[in-house]
């Protein structure tokens, strides 16, 4: 088992399979360079990480210690004579399953939250978390309006009139297309 | 080593680990230069955190554990921490860009721009890594009340563009190529119109063709081309030529020689597809083309008024013999070279074809087969020129 620590202070330690801490790619490299040491007796501080995100991370990962590993892709170069079509590069769908929609912080309320879990997800290189959460929150923005897109990310419109007006011309072409 | 040493320690390995890419840069050049590139697209917001975080030496990682001298817990800067009030702004672009926005549909993406400047540079900045929309068709031409100026314009089936831009200068143009191929890619057809300064957009035309937003199979050349030159115009089709199929030149193209050479045309057939040559104003290609031009499907020559001459037609027409047996194709040449060409060879069958534009033409067909009134054959126009 191993112990991962919470930013709070005090921090807040849960104890985890090995198997399951081990879906983070920074803490499967970190056990495997820091081979030797007794782990299990050391809990491990995640420093960008608060109680109630870890506290997801390590249901998640507990939930899905025992999927098979994902499939990864071989990182293409950059090659400008490659003159094949250029889609190739682009993620595969991702389905979120049953379970991991009901896991995910979904309500309006706890949206502060999704992107902290998806901010740990990609600290702790949780690949498969952070796809599902991004594919939710793609889906979410997806055919909303501008104004929506802006209340759901809490973002402030921080053009001037004049900016946004101009803007507006500029990309116009698309919008009859 | 105290359980407190370590933690700060691992804290600080922890941390650094995320920017591996930065302190392995010494030894590994390909690492380099992708931590270059990425450093380039970080927003000032991030070089800052980073440049905060160069204080974790690398050198503390590996097998240099022991060496971290600091005492008691790590502390806490506020870039280090997640804000809980705005965990969104302190997502990197890596995640907006190749995993939020990657999965938004493209057609929303000019909707997106306008959500906030934040957007706005993501969207723009990193636009070669998105999903583009196939746009089957563009015309580059200039409005009729502005024939007689040297602008041109962007226009097409872009109508909103075409309407509410008025943009006369070639910077702005190229502005608005650029801007208007952001999130699209060209799979159909590229048009050239009368009038149109071709000179004025290649440059980034060549930037989009370079980055594959111009993956078209038809280019029509209807356009001014002075000022172009045969390298400008092999620099686009090189970057676009695996899915080029045909390229014509209009009647009212003002093209002069040199521009579409025998080895510009050499180096768009290599890539496969290429079936169709369709010139309607000399540009000085000569019996080379012919050697060279593959005989796929459906090939289609136009070289009326090119420098073909009876032996290069002979040739051609015996290297369809040798190697056709399934394709049927079409050559076009001028009228004058009908009456050398039939002291060489002749023909299986000789018809007249009436246009209404071009009058009475002369067609000889070579290889029919009797009995056969399929495919292949070889059809051989003379037209005046």
């Amino acid at each position: 088992m191993i112990q991962l620590c919470s930013n709070d202070d005090p921090p807040v330690s849960f104890t985890v399979p090995r198997k399951a801490v081990e879906l983070s790619k920074t803490i499967k490299t970190m056990l495997e360079d820091l081979e030797g040491f007794d782990m299990e007796q050391t809990p491990i501080p995640l420093p960008n990480v608060d109680a109630p995100t870890l506290e997801l991370i390590v249901k998640w990962v507990e939930q899905h210690q025992d999927d098979p590993p994902p499939v990864e892709k071989p990182r293409v170069e950059d090659d400008d004579s490659d003159d094949s079509d250029a889609d190739d590069d682009q993620e595969p769908e991702v389905v979120i399953p049953e379970w991991d929609k009901k896991f995910l912080p979904t309500d309006d309320e706890q949206k502060n939250q999704l992107f902290k879990l998806l901010n740990a997800a990609n600290y702790l290189e949780i690949k498969p978390l952070l796809d599902i959460g991004c594919k939710y929150v793609a889906d979410k923005i997806s055919g909303q309006t501008v104004e929506w897109v802006r209340d759901y990310l809490n973002m402030e419109n921080d053009y001037t009139p004049e900016e946004e007006a101009k803007l507006k011309e500029e990309i116009a072409w698309a919008e009859g297309l | 080593m105290s359980v407190q040493a370590y933690q700060t320690a691992f804290s600080i390995w922890l941390d650094a680990n995320r920017s591996r890419l930065i302190y392995r840069l010494g030894s590994d050049t390909n690492l380099a230069k992708m931590a270059r590139v990425e450093w380039m697209k970080m927003s000032e917001e991030d070089k800052n955190m980073w440049r905060k975080k160069t204080d974790i030496s690398a050198q503390c990682l590996r097998g240099r554990l022991k060496k971290v001298k600091r005492k008691g817990t790590t502390k806490k800067t506020p870039s280090e921490s997640i804000d809980q009030s705005d965990a969104l702004s302190s997502l990197p672009p890596s995640i907006l860009v190749r995993h939020i926005l990657q999965r938004v549909s493209p057609a929303q993406y000019a909707q997106l721009h306008l959500v906030s400047r934040r957007f706005h540079h993501l969207l723009s900045n990193y636009a070669d890594e998105l999903p583009k929309r196939d746009l089957t068709f563009i015309a580059f031409k200039i409005p009729w009340e502005d024939e007689l100026t040297c602008a041109g314009k962007l226009g097409g089936n872009c109508k909103n563009l075409n309407e509410s831009r008025q943009s006369k200068e070639a910077p702005l143009m190229a502005l608005a190529i650029t801007g208007y191929l952001r999130h699209q890619k060209l799979i159909g057809e590229v048009r050239f119109d009368k009038g149109f300064e071709l000179r004025h957009v290649l440059k980034p035309l060549i930037h989009l063709a370079k980055h594959k937003r111009l993956c078209m199979t038809h280019i029509e050349f209807k356009c001014c081309m002075s000022g172009v030159t045969e390298g400008q115009l092999k620099e686009l089709l090189s970057h676009c030529s695996s899915r080029l199929e045909y390229i014509a030149v209009g009647t009212h193209a003002d093209i002069g020689l040199g521009i579409i050479t025998d080895a510009l045309i050499a180096s768009i057939v290599v890539n496969g597809r290429f079936r169709a040559l369709c010139l309607s104003r000399p540009v000085g290609l000569t019996d080379l083309t012919l050697d060279h031009f593959p005989l796929i499907d459906c090939f289609h020559l136009e070289l009326k008024h090119e420098r073909i001459t009876p032996s290069g037609v002979y040739r051609f027409i015996q290297r369809f013999r040798k190697e056709y047996k399934k394709w049927s194709g079409h050559l076009t040449i001028c009228t004058s070279l009908e009456k050398p060409l039939r002291n060489l060879i002749t023909p299986d069958e000789v018809r007249k074809n009436e246009t209404w534009y071009e009058g009475k033409t002369t067609e000889w067909i070579f290889f029919k087969t009797p009995g056969n009134r399929l495919p292949p054959h070889l059809y051989l126009g003379f037209e005046s020129c």
